[in-house]
């Protein structure tokens, strides 16, 4: 381990878990994002009771950023999380298997959930399934779950061929013991810097679905419905585009930030 | 490094950005010396196909409207004038009706207009085989008779009141026999006797039609050419209308509005619109089914904040007809806004999960409407939800098969009262409203041909239907269509919502 405190991460992983906090506990923080005031709308950043201004129905701008929020934690914590249990889980037993037939066929099914496009298969999830931010997590937590299910292969190969592993088998380890204890210390770490990666680009494509209006539906707020929506307003109000842009380019380059760091860490340690 | 190569992209897009649109209104500059003769034309929409006979969209009549022409049409006031039929004559209680025709008039290719293809295009449309969306229009004509080459006798099985309408509409377009005999492809390739002939067509791009030198009217049109190209993103028409780019924007809406209404080379042709905006209920869903949750909906809604908020302002209405149209009656006075007797209402009524309003999302107006809606709503203690669907789910499943609890949407007229109002009261409409003593009024004004008689049977059914609201009635939109400030003669045919250009031209 490293001694060297690593501020770049440190506020990285602070703003993640503020963010986390404020959207949590938007509706204290902020009020209603719903509540309309046709006899205030687009008002600056800085007015009295709206700190970041109204929107074009005269909503109040932090209310709806910090409650747009929510929609970009659940997608990208939850395709997170599918992404990484499903993933993990197929990868370790494909890593494991000496079967070549049974590592080819889920080669090929993975090749064939990677070459998918993203937007399309949300799209024809939206038609099918009806358009919402659940639907967007799933699709995009089984379209992660490739990208996690090599990590995890190649990390369990990487480990069976080690002479502690070869060890610990020889003396009889039981095999879920021998998993926990060495197998999963290598695995786990890897799919985690993975994982954060794939939550950063999990907001980017839930700000673009909803833009498109196929993932969170009106009138709760999201950051790509708040953008959508202020597009139209760009000559009046262009305050209304730039804060739920830069919440959601703050909060992919945290996540990005924190998973490179983090790889960086896993380097030097390995 | 990665972040310097991306910050120079931006500058470059920023620039390309910023010079395009100077670098058009220096172009356009030398070409103002002499009046242009060239109309761009910019649409929000494009039309599914170029056959009036085949389909219901307004797109297709919006340009049409250019190429083709009909026995009759409405002129400036809305009466119904002759154009390609010089004058008629009803007999029999109107079973029988004469019209005799221009004499003259060449379509397109160099065939000479007469009797026949006046026979053809109707028999097109009544065809079951070719099965036109408008053939219940034209099921009551028993038989046509050609005596002359110039003469058209039309005999109908029933009295049927909105006939001559319905021959003024785009969709009686004359078509020329020869090639319907052929089989020609109308929908990609029209032929016409209009003002314009056409040029190309490239589809969701740009549609290309020139002077037809050989016009009926005299000195008509005055524009040698006119292009119609497709935008349909708001913003971007409302920029290259004021660049220059475009000559007209054919919907104007806020908050491009406001903007345009200062730009300097550009004018605001106002209209009434044609359009009666509603919140649909489906009386047929519980507790819809009920008139008390019904008009407690009613209630909640702040009607007028409606059409200021959410379509650039109107006229507040209270049943199926718009506020220009002879047949309107004001029923305002009937229900009042008033949110706390319609909480009451929320109270009292038992709820079995939200009431989904579905809003059509490719329209921006009604979102807004829908978000509108949904906080009045939800401020009254009603349990709604939104939800957002494609055009042509709203209209497979919402209009088609009635699978909605409340809709947003506009409905358009016809040039006949006959054309908004057929079929409600049965369960034949997506409402599902059913009402005896409305049907019948409906179904007795068609068969009458009096006015004053008919608008006694429309204000009854009018009534049912502001007391008995199978929609929040909401109100007629105002029609904004921005134009070039050098144009003048610029007219819609406010009930078909078409386009007239034949006395389009700019000033010097």
């Amino acid at each position: 381990m490293t001694r060297d405190r690593d501020w770049g991460l440190r506020i990285a992983l602070f703003v993640l878990a503020a963010g986390a906090v404020l959207s949590a506990r938007a509706t204290a923080v902020a009020g209603d994002p719903l509540l309309q005031r046709l006899d205030a709308m687009l008002l600056p950043p800085g007015t009295p009771g709206h700190p970041l201004g109204t929107d074009h129905l005269g909503r109040d701008m932090l209310s709806r950023l910090l409650h747009g929020g929510r929609s970009s934690y659940l997608v990208a914590l939850g395709s997170a999380a599918i992404a990484g249990v499903l993933g993990t889980a197929v990868g370790t037993v494909a890593g494991l298997i000496r079967s070549r037939w049974m590592d080819r066929a889920l080669q090929i099914l993975n090749d064939g959930v990677l070459a998918f496009p993203t937007v399309l298969l949300a799209v024809t999830v939206a038609l099918i399934f009806g358009p919402g931010r659940l639907q967007v997590m799933w699709t995009l937590g089984i379209v992660y779950t490739p990208v996690v299910y090599r990590v995890a292969r190649l990390e369990t190969r990487r480990t069976v061929v080690q002479d502690y592993y070869h060890v610990s088998h020889t003396l009889g380890t039981r095999p879920l013991s021998r998993a926990a204890l060495h197998l999963f210390p290598n695995v786990i770490p890897q799919v985690l810097v993975q994982l954060a990666s794939l939550a950063a680009l999990a907001i980017g494509t839930e700000a673009a679905l909803s833009f498109l209006g196929l993932g969170t539906q009106p009138p709760a707020p999201s950051w790509g419905i708040m953008l959508n929506d202020a597009r139209r307003y760009m000559t009046q109000a262009p305050f209304l585009s730039v804060f739920p842009g830069l919440a959601a380019g703050l909060l992919t380059f945290a996540l990005q930030f924190s998973s490179d760091r983090l790889a960086g860490r896993l380097q030097h340690d390995g | 490094m990665g972040s310097m190569r991306i910050a120079r992209a931006l500058t470059i897009v920023m620039c390309s950005v910023t010079i395009a649109p100077l670098a058009a209104s220096g172009a356009a500059e030398p070409a103002d010396a002499a009046a242009p003769e060239e109309l761009i034309f910019g649409l929000s929409g494009s039309p599914d196909t170029l056959d009036p006979h085949a389909t219901t969209g307004t797109l297709t009549f919006q340009t049409m409207r250019s190429v083709y022409d009909t026995l009759v049409e409405p002129d400036r006031e809305g009466e119904i004038v002759p154009a390609l039929a010089t004058g008629w004559e009803s007999r029999e209680d109107g079973l029988v009706w004469e019209f005799e025709l221009r004499h003259g008039v060449a379509f397109h290719d160099g065939t000479e207009f007469t009797a026949s293809d006046v026979e053809a295009s109707l028999n097109r449309l009544r065809d079951e085989e070719f099965a036109s969306p408008s053939i219940h229009e034209y099921a009551m004509i028993e038989s046509i008779e050609t005596p002359a080459e110039d003469r058209v006798v039309i005999t109908l099985s029933e009295p049927h009141a909105p006939f001559l309408s319905t021959l003024a509409s785009g969709w009686s377009a004359i078509l020329p026999e020869g090639l319907i005999e052929s089989g020609h492809d109308f929908g990609s390739e029209p032929v016409g006797t209009g003002p314009f002939r056409f040029v190309r067509w490239i589809r969701d791009s740009e549609l290309v039609l020139e002077r037809n030198d050989d016009y009926w009217q005299d000195d008509r049109p005055y524009l040698e050419r006119v292009e119609f190209v497709t935008i349909t993103e708001q913003s971007v028409m409302a920029q290259a209308l004021q660049a220059g780019q475009v000559d007209v924007a054919d919907l104007v809406v806020e908050p491009e509005l406001s903007t345009l209404r200062e730009a300097p080379n550009v004018q605001i042709y106002e209209g009434t619109s044609a359009l009666v905006m509603v919140l649909a209920m489906n009386t047929q869903r519980e507790p819809l089914d009920d008139l008390r949750v019904r008009q407690g909906i009613n209630a909640a809604i702040d009607k007028q904040a409606i059409m200021d908020n959410a379509y650039a302002g109107g006229v507040e209405v209270a049943t199926f007809m718009d506020v220009a149209n002879p047949y309107y009656r004001d029923f305002t006075d009937l229900y009042d806004y008033d949110r706390a007797w319609a909480a009451e209402i929320a109270e009292e009524t038992d709820f079995d999960g939200d009431l989904v309003i579905a809003v059509p999302q490719n329209y921006a107006p009604h979102v807004r409407a829908g978000e509108l809606y949904h906080e009045m709503l939800r401020q009254a203690g009603f349990p709604v939800r939104l939800q957002l669907v494609e055009w042509s789910t709203w209209l497979s499943d919402v209009y088609g098969d009635s699978q909605f609890d409340l809709t947003v949407i506009g409905h358009t007229g016809k040039l006949d009262p006959h054309g908004r109002l057929a079929r409600y009261g049965t369960e034949d409409t997506y409402v599902q409203w059913i009402d005896k003593t409305a049907a019948e009024a409906i179904e007795k004004a068609r068969r009458e041909t009096d006015p004053d008689v008919r608008s006694e049977f429309y204000e009854i059914a009018l009534r049912r239907m502001a007391e008995d609201l199978p929609f929040v009635f909401v109100g007629t939109p105002y029609r904004y269509v921005g134009l070039d400030q050098r144009i003048e003669g610029f007219h819609m045919d406010s009930q078909l919502d078409t386009f007239d250009l034949r006395e389009v031209r700019f000033r010097q």
